[in-house]
């Protein structure tokens, strides 16, 4: 008996073991033999086409569909339930007691439906050709377009893989659909109303070199990635792996490639919109996150010794120094000299008052946004909720407050919007209508939203004080028993 | 002369899910080539217990060192020395027994050559062999418990944790599996091994521990629990040309009452044991002329004994 020889030992083992079932499974072979048909189907009647000198339009439509059916939707859900399965089965713990970390088993699994994909891809390129030599085709475009969607698939992969580290079915649809909202939502929201005239006036990335824009891209691009395995990482680890730090630490290197590239070339202005799938959810998971009692995951933190304890604050795992990373996550965004937010009119002088200035409202609505959820979160009663789901409902019903007062006030004139923009994200939903309001509902609105994020941000630094006793006793703890013998 | 370091030693183990304590100060070694047996109720706490062992829960307090490694403080060198085999694990489609084992031997680091001679030599001790290329989800109950001990087995692991290995397995494969255990501790392999069936665990550990609401109740051999758990002194008698003679001398004998006749033997309460009761006993049904053809204590069953343990615990104290 010798081992089976059809991977090399450089290959990573998660990848192997993903690799040989994802190829002989169902979805895959479904997929590469009707995509195969279907394009010769296509191939043979472009050809009659195109010697009938018939339109061919609709073939090039139906070509792109059906290589971004199996690209954009089957492959990457195939990922929906990578994680779960193992779990359910019972087989993740088994592997997890081997020497792959949950990095490399969220990694092995994501790497083996991307190679799926990119071997799809590869099987597409005979029939690309074909196109080329019928006629009409931009061969380099084809191409380009087809790298751009393996991209898309991978990054779509990587999100089904940390949505299926969660156990039940419905809670993985759940994210999705979030994610799909959060996504629609903010192309909304930075498209039009307050945001509009921040970023889309600044002219796109016309004028700057591809590379440069090209490099910037596969940078985010990367960090997102990594974002999302550490995500699913975080999820199938045992409480005594903490990868919630270098998630934040992915966050923060996202704030600088921003800064760095928005304030070089003033014209990428994407990268922000990019950034913020990374940023929120990031920022979401670490106010959500619960403090862990386990003492090994300190531990990494005491060779800083104590002024390196104090700045690594933001860092460690748990709410308290999720707080702390989301206010400086903030603080970033908010100062960046070709922020998000620099481009909103208004900006306070020291004697302007609150209502006066759209940038500060909106940055006060902003950081309320987060942290008012996450302070009614630490409530007894709500603590013991799913953390994640309550926070995007919370959100999901602040979006329902502010769409029906709007339309109440629009239909009848009440005057129920200056109360409901009192709730920060209400406010940040609102402000795109706030011009036509009388002076006097939007002060009152933005002392509202002001008040309730001041009160958010003081209940939870009152509420993290024991916490983070508990957290440093630990901390002590474990370095009494690291040297205490069994 | 000192006893070497125990390979498995728990000390003061605690571990609480909210308002439940599911293990209360649990403390025991297990040393090198030991089998030792764990048994308890359900919800007693022993899984909670391995699962602390193999690293995958965190203890509330206490402490757990396998092979002089901390299971908190050195979680990968642990996991590096033992082997855990949990209940039930389920089977991955579109893999075969050869690759599944040829996953772990990648995951553990064994590049391919000696993969392969491991992969050899434990297909080999599990006989495996005849279904390396068999797709793991048509395994039958026995089959999959034999691959699960191989992918135990697999890093070589010194301690080897199992918890309730032998569940749902129909006899032969029980015999089977008992054999390989005692395969295992002969070639110095340490086992803490859970199971519901006493009988098994008896023949099958060097000693045995009991625990109840997550406590050590009872710690040692199947025959010190046997011989704690104080009872009459019950002997199964045969005599030529069948027990007949028997219930006549049974009746003229003081202190001694014929339990129950069966065909060909019968069952004789001796009452409480006492210095050479019994070989008092067996001396005068000689010398009374009776043909005795076999004479043995009978002994207690580990199940009746374990019930009495607990009865004597949860009985009021005076």
């Amino acid at each position: 008996m010798t081992a089976p020889a059809d991977f090399p030992d450089w290959i990573s083992p998660m990848l192997v073991k993903e690799l040989r079932q994802g190829m002989r499974a169902r979805a895959f072979l479904i997929s590469f033999l009707a995509l195969q048909g279907a394009l010769i189907l296509l191939t043979v009647i472009s050809l009659s086409n195109s010697k009938a000198g018939e339109d061919t339009t609709a073939a090039t439509v139906f070509y792109w569909l059906i290589i971004c059916i199996p690209l954009l939707l089957v492959m990457p859900f195939s990922g929906l339930n990578a994680i779960s399965s193992e779990r359910k089965e019972n087989t993740l713990e088994l592997i997890f007691l081997s020497r792959l970390s949950p990095r490399r088993i969220a990694a092995g699994k994501w790497l083996a439906i991307v190679a799926q994909s990119a071997l799809l891809v590869s099987a597409i390129l005979p029939y690309a050709v074909l196109r080329y030599y019928m006629g009409g085709v931009d061969l380099i475009a084809n191409l380009e377009a087809l790298g751009w969607l393996l991209l898309g698939s991978a990054a779509l992969t990587s999100v089904t893989i940390a949505v299926s580290s969660g156990q039940s079915v419905v809670r993985r649809g759940f994210s999705i659909i979030a994610f799909v909202m959060i996504l629609f939502w903010l192309f909304g929201l930075l498209s039009s109303g307050a945001f509009g005239f921040a970023l889309f006036s600044s002219g796109g990335g016309s004028g700057i070199p591809i590379w440069r824009q090209l490099t910037a891209c596969f940078l985010l691009a990367a960090l997102f990635l990594f974002s999302m395995i550490e995500f699913a990482a975080g999820k199938l680890a045992p409480d005594a792996v903490n990868h919630s730090s270098s998630r934040r630490l992915a966050a923060f290197a996202v704030l600088l490639v921003c800064c760095c590239y928005t304030t070089l070339l003033p014209g990428v202005w994407w990268l922000w919109l990019g950034s913020a799938f990374i940023l929120i959810p990031t920022c979401i998971g670490a106010v959500c996150e619960p403090v862990r009692d386990v003492p090994s995951v300190y531990r990494p933190f005491q060779r800083f010794g104590f002024p390196g304890r104090v700045l690594a604050m933001p860092l460690y795992p748990g709410w308290p120094g999720g707080v702390l990373f989301l206010l400086i996550a903030l603080g970033v965004v908010f100062l960046a000299p070709h922020g998000p937010f620099s481009g909103l009119s208004g900006a306070a002088g020291r004697h302007a008052r609150l209502g006066d200035s759209v940038r500060l409202r909106v940055m006060i609505a902003t950081a309320g946004s987060f942290l008012l959820p996450a302070a009614v979160l630490r409530l007894p009663r709500v603590r013991s909720l799913p953390p994640a789901v309550f926070f995007i409902s919370f959100q999901g019903a602040c979006g329902l407050v502010a769409a029906l007062t709007s339309s109440l006030a629009g239909e009848s004139g009440t005057d129920g919007e200056p109360l409901a923009a009192s709730i920060p994200f209400c406010h940040l939903l609102m402000s795109g209508n706030m011009a036509s309001w009388p002076k006097s509902s939007v002060a009152f609105s933005a002392s509202g939203e002001a008040a309730a994020t001041a009160a958010s941000i003081l209940a939870l630094f009152i509420m993290m004080i024991p916490e983070w006793r508990k957290i440093f006793a630990m901390q002590r703890a474990f370095k009494r028993d690291a040297s205490k013998p069994v | 002369m000192t006893q070497a370091a125990p390979i498995i030693a728990v000390r003061d183990l605690y571990r609480s899910f909210a308002e439940v304590e599911a293990v209360r100060g649990i403390s025991f070694d297990i040393h090198r080539g030991e089998v030792v047996g764990f048994i308890g109720a359900n919800g007693a706490g022993k899984t909670t217990t391995m699962r602390i062992m193999a690293t995958l829960e965190p203890p509330t307090s206490g402490a757990v060192e396998i092979c002089g490694y901390d299971i908190m403080n050195f979680p990968g060198a642990v996991r590096g020395k033992i082997g855990w085999m949990p209940d039930t694990f389920g089977a991955y489609p579109n893999m075969t027994v050869a690759e599944y084992l040829d996953f772990y031997g990648r995951a553990f680091g064994y590049e391919s050559a000696r993969r392969g001679e491991r992969l050899r030599e434990v297909m080999e001790f599990t006989d495996l062999n005849v279904i390396s290329e068999r797709p793991m989800n048509k395994l039958s109950k026995g089959m999959g418990q034999r691959l699960c001990l191989g992918r135990t087995l697999m890093h070589d692991p010194e301690a080897l944790i199992m918890d309730e290995p032998a569940a749902g397995l129909d006899p032969k494969a029980r015999i089977e599996f008992k054999r390989l255990v005692r395969l295992l501790a002969e070639q110095g392999k340490t086992i803490f091994i859970s199971s519901h069936i006493l009988s098994e665990l008896g023949e099958m550990c060097d000693s045995l521990i009991f625990i109840d609401a997550g406590r050590v109740v009872h710690q040692g051999t199947a025959a010190e629990l046997q011989g704690d758990a104080k009872g009459p002194v019950v002997v199964e008698i045969r005599l030529d040309g069948g027990p007949a003679k028997l219930r006549e001398w049974a009746e003229r004998t003081p202190g001694v009452r014929l339990v129950e006749m069966l065909e060909n033997k019968a069952l004789v309460d001796l009452g409480e044991e006492t210095p050479g009761l019994v070989s008092g006993v067996l001396q005068k049904m000689i010398a009374d002329g009776l043909p005795v053809s076999d004479f043995h204590r009978r002994t207690r069953k580990l199940e009746d004994a374990f019930v009495d343990l607990l009865k004597k615990l949860e009985a009021p104290q005076p």
